[in-house]
C-alpha cells in the first residue's frame, strides 16, 4: 500500500488532486480511497488530504501518520507545517515551490528525498489563477509511477470538462519541470 | 345514525377510544371485550371512516338549550354558529340541538336573535 | 460483477437512492450530511431524477413532510445528522409509530455540546427506541447496497416502518473509494413498486395518528413492538435475496475470524474495518482474538449475537457514545443484558471511544486488547468501562 499525505490551504484543491488519483487508481482495477482532513471548510486554512492506493481492498481509515509521500501545494505550508511528520526512512516530499528539492533539504533540514517544481508560476501561466492541484499531481507522477500520465485523461474530463484540456497540458508540463533530490542524511 | 352497534371486524371498535374508556353509543350500554393488540389495525390507523358520529359528547353537558318555538323565526343562525354541528332541522323548520352531541356550550343562545332559546339547567 | 467506480460515499448514496427511483426527498442540510442531499437535489434539478425535492426550514419539517408524504403513498427519503436528528426526534418517533416506509440515511455525528461536527454515535442512540429498523454499515459498498435494500424492507407489507441506514458521518460520508454500483435490471428485479399498507386517498377515507387513551395505548404499542420483531426475517431473507443478486451476503452479526476465538472485538460501523486489521495482526502474533460487527440494531440480533459469542470468554465492546451515569456505554449496556442468562456468558469489556472522530488506530485496537486480556490495569478492573484514550 502506498500513503500520501497532502498539504494544502482550504480551496486550491488538495481533496480534488487526491479524489482524481484515487479514481485514476480505481479505474485501473487498483483499490483506492481519498478523504479530507475531516472538519469544517475553511477557505485559506493550512489543511491536509488523504490517500491510498493498493492492490487489495483498503479497511484503515484512520488519518495516515506515517506517509510514504508528502505533498505540498503551497509554498508557504512548507514553513508553517511540520510537512515530514511521521515520513517514512525512504518517504519522498514533492512541494510547490520556486527552490529546488536540495535547496529546500538543506532550508528545512529534512533528509528526505525532496523534489520540487514551481507549480505556481505553470498554473498562472497555463490556467491564469494560483492553484495548483493538477499542476502537483504532475510533479507527484514524476517522483511515484502508481499511476500514468495517461491514466489520469478519464478523471480529468470527468471533473474539468471543457478545461480538462489546460488542466492536462498544465500536469504534464509540471511533469517535465520537476526536479528530484535524492535522500541526503547530511541535510 | 346508528341505533345499536355489530361487531363484525377489526374495523369498528375504534370509536371506543374517543369514549373515556368505555364503550358508549347511542343508546347501547355494552360489555363487549375491548380489544387486544392483535386486534389493531397497521400504524394504529383506523380506516371506518366516519367514525367520530359514533362518539357521544352530549355527556359532558350541564346545561341544555331550550327553544321558545312562539319566538323561533328559523333563521338557522344558531345552526350555524354551533361549534359541533349538533344543531339539526326539524321537519317543522325549526332548529333543535341534537342532546347525543350538544355539549351545552350556550353558543346558540348567545347568537339567536330573537333570544328564543334559554340554556337550561340539565337538573331541571 | 459490475464495475467497480472510485466515487465519494455520499455521492454514491444519492445515487443509489436515485436507483431506488424514490418520489419525494425531504431534507434539510447539515454536515456530514450535506453531499448526499446536495446530489440528491442536483439529480433532480437536472432531471436526472423524476422526483420532487422539497427543501424545507427545519429537520422537523422534513420527518413532517416525509410522513406527510409517506402516508400518501410515494417512496419517500430523507437524511440528516446530529443536531437535525435531535429537531427531528418527535416526528421520528411518529413516523415509526405509524408505520411509515421511510428511508433515512443517518450520517452519524456527535451530539453536541461540545459544539462538535465530526463522527461518533451519540446521535443514533438518542432514538434507540423510536421503533424503526435500524442498521449500521461499514464501507462505501456496504452504504451503497442498503440505500436500495432498505426501501425493500421497510416497504414489505409485513414490515411497513421506517427504515434508518447509519452511516459514520466523515469516515464513509466524504470518502472517495471504490463502489460497484447496481446495474439497473438489478434494481427492477429486486425492488418492486410501492404498495403501501395504509395510504391517504379521497377514494377511501383514513384517519393517522389518532388519540391512544389509556385503555388502547399499551395495545398500540405492543403491536407495534411485535411489527419491529416480525420485521426481521424480512430483514434476513432480504439480505439473501439481495446476495442472489449482488454476490454480497450481509448477516445481522458479522463474523470476523470468530473460530474458536477466546476474545472478541464487537464494533458497531465503519469501525469493524479497522478492527480486522488489528484481529489480523494479533493471530499472526499467536492470539485467540477475533471480532463481531453488529450490523442489524433494530430489531436487536439476540439469537445470532448469542450464538456468535458462544464459548468466547470475553467481548470487547466498543461504544462511540456516552450513557451519562449509566452502567457503560449503550451497546455495552445492551450485550450485557443481551448475555446475561447464557450459561457461561463472557466477561464483558467496554471502551468509549472515538468520540467526536478522534482517530482510533489498530495499534489503539492493539492496546484495548491488551489491556482487556490480562484485566490487570487498574482503570478496567474497577470499573464498568474506560474511556480510551483520555488524558488525565
Amino acid at each position: 500500500m502506498i500513503e500520501i499525505r497532502l498539504h494544502g490551504r482550504g480551496g486550491q484543491g488538495a481533496v480534488t488532486s487526491a479524489e482524481l488519483l484515487a479514481i485514476a487508481a480505481i479505474n485501473k482495477g487498483k483499490y483506492a480511497q481519498a478523504f479530507p482532513s475531516f472538519g469544517p471548510e475553511r477557505r485559506g486554512a493550512p489543511v491536509t488530504a488523504f490517500l491510498r492506493i493498493d492492490d487489495d481492498p483498503i479497511r484503515t481509515r484512520a488519518e495516515i501518520y506515517n506517509p510514504d509521500v508528502v505533498l505540498v501545494l503551497d509554498p508557504s505550508i512548507l514553513r508553517l507545517v511540520n510537512v515530514a511528520a511521521g515520513i517514512k526512512e525512504d518517504g519522498v516530499i514533492v512541494a510547490n515551490s520556486k527552490y529546488s528539492g536540495s535547496e529546500l533539504q538543506n532550508e528545512l533540514k529534512i533528509g528526505n528525498g525532496f523534489a520540487s517544481v514551481n507549480a505556481t508560476k505553470i498554473a498562472m501561466e497555463e490556467l491564469g489563477l494560483p492553484i495548483t492541484n493538477t499542476t502537483m499531481i504532475g510533479a507527484l507522477l514524476k517522483t511515484r509511477q502508481f499511476v500514468t500520465v495517461d491514466d489520469m485523461v478519464d478523471p480529468f474530463n470527468d471533473r474539468f470538462g471543457r478545461i480538462a484540456e489546460k488542466n492536462l497540458k498544465t500536469l504534464k508540463r509540471a511533469y517535465e519541470e520537476t526536479n528530484f533530490a535524492e535522500r541526503n542524511d547530511s541535510a | 345514525m346508528v341505533d345499536d352497534v355489530i361487531f363484525t371486524g377489526n374495523h369498528f371498535w375504534y370509536p371506543i377510544l374517543f369514549s373515556n374508556g368505555r364503550l358508549l353509543r347511542r343508546n347501547v350500554v355494552s360489555t363487549v371485550k375491548e380489544p387486544g393488540w392483535r386486534d389493531l389495525e397497521v400504524g394504529f390507523a383506523i380506516s371506518q371512516s366516519g367514525s367520530s358520529r359514533e362518539y357521544k359528547t352530549g355527556d359532558w353537558r350541564s346545561l341544555r338549550p331550550i327553544v321558545d318555538k312562539s319566538k323561533c323565526i328559523k333563521c338557522g343562525i344558531c345552526y350555524i354558529f354551533c361549534p359541533d354541528m349538533a344543531v339539526v332541522k326539524t321537519e317543522e323548520g325549526y332548529f333543535e340541538a341534537d342532546l347525543y352531541y350538544c355539549k351545552g356550550c350556550g353558543i346558540c343562545a348567545y347568537e339567536c336573535f330573537t333570544g328564543c332559546i334559554e340554556m337550561v339547567a340539565e337538573e331541571e | 460483477m459490475t464495475k467497480r467506480v472510485g466515487v465519494e460515499v455520499s455521492i454514491a448514496a444519492a445515487e443509489a437512492v436515485g436507483m431506488a427511483d424514490v418520489d419525494v426527498v425531504s431534507a434539510y442540510p447539515i454536515t456530514p450530511q450535506t453531499h448526499i442531499v446536495e446530489h440528491l437535489s442536483e439529480m433532480v434539478a437536472d432531471g436526472h431524477l423524476d422526483a420532487e425535492f422539497i427543501p424545507v426550514e427545519s429537520e422537523h419539517s422534513a420527518m413532517s413532510v416525509a410522513c406527510g408524504s409517506s402516508a400518501t403513498g410515494a417512496r419517500t427519503f430523507t437524511c440528516t445528522s446530529s443536531q437535525g436528528l435531535a429537531v427531528m426526534n418527535e416526528v421520528v418517533f411518529l413516523a415509526a409509530s405509524l408505520r411509515l416506509p421511510i428511508v433515512m440515511a443517518l450520517a452519524n455525528r456527535s451530539l453536541s455540546g461540545p459544539l462538535s461536527i465530526w463522527n461518533d454515535h451519540s446521535d443514533v442512540m438518542s432514538i434507540r427506541d423510536c421503533g424503526a429498523i435500524q442498521i449500521f454499515t461499514e464501507n462505501g459498498q456496504d452504504v451503497f447496497d442498503h440505500m436500495i435494500y432498505a426501501f425493500k424492507v421497510a416497504e414489505n407489507p409485513k414490515v411497513s416502518l421506517p427504515f434508518i441506514v447509519n452511516l459514520d458521518g466523515f469516515l464513509l460520508t466524504h470518502v472517495i473509494e471504490p463502489i460497484e454500483y447496481w446495474d439497473k435490471e438489478w434494481v427492477k428485479q429486486f425492488l418492486p413498486e410501492l404498495e403501501p399498507v395504509n395510504r391517504l386517498h379521497p377514494d377511501k377515507a383514513i384517519t393517522m395518528g389518532a388519540l391512544g387513551m389509556p385503555n388502547i395505548f399499551t395495545e398500540a404499542k405492543r403491536a407495534h413492538e411485535q411489527a419491529l420483531l416480525d420485521a426481521k426475517s424480512v430483514v434476513l431473507d432480504t439480505w439473501k435475496e439481495m446476495g442472489d443478486i449482488t454476490g454480497r451476503y450481509y448477516h445481522p452479526v458479522e463474523e470476523y475470524k470468530t473460530e474458536g476465538a477466546e476474545t472478541l472485538f464487537l464494533t458497531l460501523g465503519s469501525f469493524g474495518e479497522i478492527a480486522s486489521l488489528t484481529v489480523d495482526e494479533l493471530q499472526e502474533q499467536g492470539e485467540s482474538v477475533g471480532l463481531l460487527k453488529l450490523r442489524l440494531w433494530r430489531p436487536f440480533p439476540q439469537e445470532e449475537l448469542l450464538e456468535a459469542v458462544k464459548g468466547a470468554k470475553q467481548v470487547i465492546v466498543i461504544d462511540r457514545a456516552v450513557t451519562f451515569g449509566g452502567v457503560g456505554g449503550p451497546v455495552a449496556a445492551e450485550i450485557r443484558s443481551a448475555l446475561y442468562h447464557m450459561e457461561e456468558s463472557p466477561v464483558i469489556t467496554n471502551y468509549i471511544c472515538g468520540l467526536a472522530g478522534r482517530d482510533v488506530t489498530r495499534k489503539d485496537f492493539a492496546k484495548m486488547y491488551e489491556m482487556s486480556k490480562s484485566r490487570e490495569n487498574d482503570s478496567v478492573k474497577q470499573s464498568e468501562y474506560v474511556f480510551y484514550g483520555v488524558r488525565e
